[in-house]
């Protein structure tokens, strides 16, 4: 074979064969053949354990990461997107179009959210980075690099998505349903509404958010306080929300019910259905005359759960209006 | 005085019955014992250097140890050994590389002093394919000593590194084009 090469290989063999040191010394022999007494053999056992473990790590990360990817996708609102919206029970997706559509705001539900629904897929992401950094230990060569770099990737979403900042404006408030503004105290600037819906009854008010953050922010719905006391100024009690039928930031009424949505970022209208508390001012209430009952005011708090890159989280939005409710004690 | 005489009984290390894992551990030492000379003389090469070949030689045994009961078949004990202490020459090669150190007052008093050898070598085939077979990336260098210096197949050098076997023919063929332009500056 050697007699074939051309000068530049028989130099390169030439200049090989002199690195050759030849027979191995005798300390490296003796050093080699007690390897067997000085070290732990692997066993067969031993090497199926550990690809046991690798097998059961990795299917454990493939199914933790499906679990995560379809959280975020729910999260982002693909799913719907190609699903289509789901239709909310007893909810029509014709918008309204009557001469009063406050009256049809009846349907009660969309919008609102379970306490829990902000919590994200922080149970996922971190089981699965756990995972992750655990099958990066197990595995030997260059394969533990795919899944440290998965875990490193699902951490840095981690952080990303719930550490950049989300606030929210609001650029309107007026009233809709059975609610009458108020007339504010001399010298204050706060905007009070008054509740006139009969006990237990439905109440509208109107706001138009804005939200402003580096990236996109979907709006999943507002959490629904269900208050164990009701005799209080949290007598109300937030029941469905419904979307203005305006673009840019103008006010046209409601029009559909809510359904998850980015905000856009001119902002949008939304029109809130209350439910009055057991002791409303009532219909018969003349706002005209408050100083028959004695009322006071407090903010109309709202948890609103919203999701960055499919993340979801709660925050605390204090409209810039103040509900009026009677100060007594009522059955 | 005679039960005096009367020694008990010794309990003799080597006479136990040899068991599965003595045998097994027989069965290794033959093993490394067959090879060991052909692996120490190709990490040598390979690394250029004899001391960390004697040392790349101890990690592949241990490695090998370690993964010895996974290997069904004693026959194929030979490729796979070559696999372990190629890649544990390969790293080590690779960690060189990362951490090269150079003595910059040896190398800057050789340029200003050239002593009548290393002029006469500097113009020598040998001295510049020799060079430019220092100056050759891990991944080269590695091949090319599998290639030239054990004589192996280029489907052999592939199953050995792990890599397709195109692979390892454009990178020998880069590297011999490599050693072939400095021997041929040297005989300019």
């Amino acid at each position: 074979m050697r007699n074939n090469r051309e000068p530049v290989e028989l130099q390169l063999v030439d200049v090989l064969d002199r690195l050759d040191p030849g027979a191995a010394p005798a300390r490296l022999r003796r050093r080699a053949l007690e390897v067997p007494e000085n070290v732990p053999a692997g066993g067969r056992f031993g090497l199926g354990l550990r690809q046991g473990i690798e097998a059961v790590l990795g299917v454990a990360a493939a199914v933790l990461l499906a679990v995560v990817g379809i959280t975020v996708l729910n999260g982002l609102g693909i799913s719907q997107k190609i699903a289509g919206p789901a239709p909310t029970p007893g909810a029509s997706t014709v918008p309204i179009a009557s001469a009063n559509p406050f009256e049809q705001l009846t349907l009660v539900g969309p919008g609102m959210l379970a306490p829990a629904s902000g919590e994200g897929p922080v149970i996922a992401v971190g089981t699965a980075i756990v995972v992750l950094v655990l099958l990066a230990l197990t595995l030997q060569g260059r394969r533990r690099l795919v899944p440290a770099a998965t875990a490193i990737a699902l951490a840095v979403y981690a952080v990303v998505a719930t550490q950049v900042p989300v606030s929210f404006h609001t650029y309107f408030s007026g009233p809709g349903l059975h609610i009458e503004q108020a007339a504010s105290a001399p010298g204050s600037s706060e905007t009070l509404y008054y509740e006139t819906a009969p006990a237990r009854s439905l109440f509208v008010i109107g706001t138009g958010w804005m939200a402003d953050s580096p990236l996109p922010v979907r709006l999943e719905g507002i959490v629904d306080q269900q208050f164990t006391y009701s005799d209080a100024f949290l007598g109300m009690r937030w029941m469905a929300i419904w979307l203005d039928g305006a673009q840019e930031s103008n006010i046209a009424g409601p029009n559909r019910p809510f359904t998850p949505m980015e905000m856009p970022a001119a902002g949008q209208g939304f029109w809130f259905v209350g439910q009055a508390g057991a002791c409303a001012l009532g219909p018969d209430f003349d706002p005209a005359h408050p100083d028959n009952v004695a009322v006071w005011s407090s903010p109309a708090m709202f948890d609103v759960v919203v999701s960055v890159l499919g993340w979801p989280r709660v925050m605390h939005v204090e409209p810039p209006f103040r509900m009026v409710e009677p100060d007594r004690s009522c059955p | 005085m005679l039960g005096s005489l009367v020694r008990e009984p010794v309990v003799n290390e080597t006479a136990r019955p040899a068991t599965m894992a003595d045998t097994r551990a027989a069965a290794f030492r033959r093993l490394v014992d067959l090879h060991l000379d052909r692996s120490y003389r190709l990490a040598a090469v390979i690394l250029a250097d004899s001391l960390e070949a004697e040392d790349a030689v101890h990690d592949a045994v241990v490695a090998a140890w370690r993964g010895f009961g996974g290997l069904r078949d004693p026959a194929s004990f030979e490729p796979w050994f070559q696999r372990i202490l190629v890649n544990a020459c390969r790293d080590r090669l690779r960690a060189r590389a990362r951490h090269r150190v150079r003595d910059l007052g040896r190398e800057l008093a050789e340029a200003e002093h050239p002593t009548e050898a290393d002029a006469a070598d500097a113009t020598s085939a040998r001295d510049a394919v020799d060079r430019a077979l220092a100056a050759l990336g891990p991944d080269e260098r590695l091949l090319v000593v599998l290639r030239y210096h054990a004589d192996m197949l280029v489907g052999e050098i592939a199953v050995a590194v792990g890599i397709p076997e195109g692979t390892v023919k454009s990178r020998l063929h880069t590297a011999i084009g490599r050693l072939r332009a400095a021997m041929e500056a040297a005989e300019r």
